[in-house]
């Protein structure tokens, strides 16, 4: 399976979901993909699960999808625990496992190669619902149950390394242009201020 | 409240729920600070998100329970935040505590970036 295929069949699925992405080939992937407003794409390693339980705590109305790495997640195991007993239940984990260190360029094998499986320890951490798919139709069956349905889901998407993202130009935007742009559209559509303060 | 198994994840939590719109504060001791400068910098200071940092200032010239255990890591907090670029003040009592509380959630929404409120002296007794 393909990260890429995987985001270009979902990109025009999405509505008014909230989507909060790791870094490198997530970030931008899903950036070349999707140009929606209310994509926050974080470009941080180990901060983008717990960004999105944050989002799904405040605004339980909405629907958060996180598009996580294998790194990422191992760099914040802390987060499946705490996701477990929280259960919010407006939120959806994909995680993207490419079983390499593939960012650093060396593509040598991660944890998730060996004998690691996240999605048993998702489950042991306390997440009921928590797959691990391999081809891109089960894929489309997880995140088609996320879009029409409640529940907290951890989906483990064991990926080929690809190198595709490393072809895509890269977006230009800063990440407080990205921040604005997605505090702006939560105002538009939650008809609130979110940044509190003076002019 | 949100229990968190580290305070790494207790200040990338409360950004995104201060994204969403809440009125956030993280509390830790000071050893949290260290658990989460990585969270602090690429979130909190470089996406610029509002929240308070209440931390146990303990380890400080004026802590009351000072030992060899909280020393070290006491001392070389302030230049920890500095480094990390976070605004602060030092809360030694009580006294006026609202109203230091209300302060530092004004300059944490003119800032938008992380402020810490240092607890100390009288609040480590």
């Amino acid at each position: 399976m393909i990260r890429y295929d995987c985001f270009e069949w979902l990109a025009p699925q999405m509505t008014d979901q909230i989507v909060v992405t790791s870094l490198s080939g997530q970030r931008v992937e899903w950036g070349h993909l999707s140009k929606r407003d209310a994509d926050l794409n974080l470009g941080s390693m180990g901060n983008a699960l717990a960004v999105g339980i944050g989002l799904a705590l405040a605004l339980p109305h909405r629907k958060v999808f996180v598009f996580e790495s294998d790194g990422s997640v191992l760099l914040s195991l802390f987060n499946l625990p705490t996701l477990a007993n929280l259960n919010p239940p407006n939120m959806a984990v994909f995680v993207f496992d490419n079983q390499a260190y593939s960012g650093t360029r060396i593509s040598y094998p991660s944890a998730t190669a060996g004998k690691t499986d996240l999605a048993a320890i998702a489950r042991g951490s306390g997440i009921e619902h928590s797959v691990t798919v391999t081809e891109l139709e089960d894929f489309k069956r997880e995140a088609s149950g996320a879009l029409s349905e409640s529940g907290l889901r951890f989906v483990v998407c064991k990926i080929e390394e690809s190198l595709g993202h490393r072809k895509i130009t890269r977006s230009n935007m800063d990440l407080l242009e990205t921040k604005y742009r997605f505090v702006r559209y939560l105002e538009r559509t939650e008809g609130k201020p979110i940044f509190q303060g003076r002019g | 409240m949100v229990p968190v198994g580290s305070e790494a994840e207790g200040v990338s939590i409360a950004a995104g729920a201060a994204l969403g719109g809440k009125v956030v504060a993280s509390y830790m001791e000071e050893t949290g600070v260290y658990v989460s400068c990585y969270n602090i910098l690429p979130v909190g200071v470089r996406y610029g998100v509002p929240m308070l940092l209440l931390v146990s200032y303990v380890g400080s010239f004026a802590d009351r329970r000072n030992s060899f255990l909280y020393v070290q890591r006491g001392f070389k907090l302030i230049p920890q935040l500095e480094a990390l670029d976070v605004q602060y003040q030092v809360i030694r009592n009580g006294e006026g505590l609202e109203r230091k509380v209300k302060d530092a959630v004004r300059m944490m929404n003119s800032l938008k970036q992380p402020v810490a409120l240092l607890f100390t002296e009288d609040f480590t007794l």
